[in-house]
């Protein structure tokens, strides 16, 4: 039997199991192939949208669209744009234009291009050093969001336009600054299931730190109590996976001393490092139980720094390598 | 020495499970090649599995199926890859349906990727008909990994696509209409 006498059905699949460059090359062999890939939904691996400023002309950026292999490049100022187009990061020179037309108004018309309905699907979503607004032509529906340096007030925009279609994250990673207080109720409104990695000073509450899903979860809670720190403590001992890190600073009330917290009794520690004043490490070797039946001891680490409380509590993997000087000028 | 981390997290050998005698039943190809198969195997397609349930129900004694629309060299091969995954949950096919992700264990890596690709063609249009998820997804990701990575030429010649002008002149054969 040949390619061509295969079911659509059994084409189909086979062209959704393949990544986007070897789509587009079976797209070329012929029209039954065409119209099988244009049938199939497509679903990208990684989709990422990132601007570079220019360090040398003043208001000119280049946009770099990258869909798995495959990247466009839109570089220009103003009215002039220069789009190339690639794979493996390479550019093809035959495939470069020059167009009289802004670049955010080409991304505009461009994004529809990698949609289905206005919609572009992709594992993973990242969004990285953007100074524009998200298009108003296209959603994004994932399960993986990274929203990097997007300049302010463009953050929530480009997170309500990438969690609207799915409303719930395997993984989200907001490293957006001066924007904390409006991205902070977007984000406690997704359900994030797997891994919340957050920069942002939030004003999250214990009943809000308490519904969040994700175990492997890095964030600053500033309405957070010391009890409600300790309670989600408890919680990534018994929910967490192997690879799963709790790193949680809350801002504790003025008097709190480090001396005063009360870890849970059944909980067997071992100190790895005599306590003082601002540290607690230790070493969690049992007296808890781990639904996924993770068993290995735990390191945890308690500071008191700068008016900030920290816990952070990992998978114990022995003695951490010291970290190396960095000598000035680094 | 380092010393050993828990065991309780490693996966424990599987024991194998009391099985009940294997009830065994021709199955005749389109080419009228008659081949032995356990039922268990069989239910693996829901399409036999659906014949099979129907004989049952009426007390009627099951001695042949007849399988018209696969030849029996692709039958064997289907009923090699049955018998092999007998045992299996069904819902771990169920589940790797849709998918992008497959994983396929060693043993059926081998077993597909040595069929030249007209026969796994054949197994993969075989399984479709039968209605066997779990061949299916792997017969897909077998081809699809074998098509990453090449160019347009490379996947005429690995698929056998003709030249656009080599194409018989259907509706569908030429970019130009």
């Amino acid at each position: 039997m040949s390619w061509q006498m295969l079911t659509v059905p059994n084409h189909q699949k086979i062209v959704q199991l393949l990544d986007y460059e070897s789509r587009c090359n079976i797209r070329q062999c012929s029209k039954d192939d065409r119209d099988v890939v244009d049938s199939t939904k497509l679903r990208f691996e990684k989709f990422r949208i990132s601007e570079k400023l220019s360090k040398w002309v003043q208001e000119k950026t280049t946009i770099r669209v990258e869909i798995d292999s495959f990247t466009i490049w839109l570089t220009g100022k103003e009215d002039l744009t220069k789009i190339d187009r690639g794979w493996k990061g390479e550019p093809i020179e035959e495939l470069s234009e020059i167009k009289h037309e802004n670049r955010f108004e080409i991304l505009q018309k461009l994004l529809p291009r990698f949609s289905r309905n206005g919609v572009i699907e992709a594992d993973t979503v990242e969004i990285d050093e953007i100074n524009f607004a998200p298009p108003e032509s296209s959603k994004f529906k994932c399960s993986n969001l990274k929203l990097h340096s997007i300049s302010n007030p463009f953050a929530v925009e480009w997170l309500k336009k990438t969690t609207e279609v799915s409303g719930s994250l395997k993984k989200l990673d907001v490293r957006c600054w001066g924007q904390d207080e409006q991205l902070w109720p977007e984000i406690a409104g997704i359900n994030v299931s797997e891994s919340l990695l957050s920069e942002l000073n939030t004003n999250c509450n214990d009943e809000q730190l308490e519904n969040l899903k994700a175990m492997n979860l890095k964030i600053t809670a500033s309405a957070v109590t010391v009890d409600g720190a300790m309670r989600k403590l408890e919680k990534f001992l018994k929910y967490g996976k192997k690879s799963d890190r709790l790193e949680l600073s809350i801002e504790p009330p003025r008097e709190f001393q480090l001396a005063g917290l009360s870890i849970p009794r059944y909980l067997e520690i071992k100190m790895l490092k005599k306590p003082d004043e601002i540290s607690f490490v230790a070493k969690i070797l049992g007296g808890f139980e781990n639904v996924h039946g993770i068993l290995d001891p735990r390191k945890i680490e308690i500071q008191l720094n700068w008016g900030f409380f920290q816990i952070i509590c990992f998978v114990y993997e022995g003695e951490e390598k010291p970290q190396p000087c960095r000598l000035y000028p680094f | 020495m380092a010393p050993k981390k828990n065991s309780a997290k490693r996966p424990q050998p599987s024991t194998p499970k009391p099985s009940a005698p294997a009830r065994i039943v021709k199955v005749q190809s389109s080419d009228g090649h008659i081949l032995q198969a356990d039922v268990r195997a069989l239910l693996l397609s829901s399409t036999l599995a659906a014949t099979i349930k129907g004989y049952d129900d009426e007390n009627k004694p099951l001695e042949k199926l007849e399988v018209n629309n696969v030849v029996g060299f692709t039958l064997k091969l289907v009923l090699e890859w049955c018998e092999k995954h007998k045992e299996d949950d069904p819902a771990i096919a169920q589940a790797e349906k849709d998918k992008k992700n497959i994983f396929i264990p060693s043993w059926d890596r081998h077993f597909l990727t040595k069929l030249p690709m007209g026969n796994l063609f054949d197994l993969i249009t075989a399984a479709y008909h039968l209605d066997i998820t779990g061949l299916i997804n792997y017969g897909c990701k077998t081809v699809a990994n074998s098509a990453k990575g090449k160019s347009t030429e490379e996947m005429r010649e690995l698929f056998g696509i003709p030249e656009p002008w080599e194409q018989p002149s259907t509706s569908t054969a030429t970019w130009d209409d």
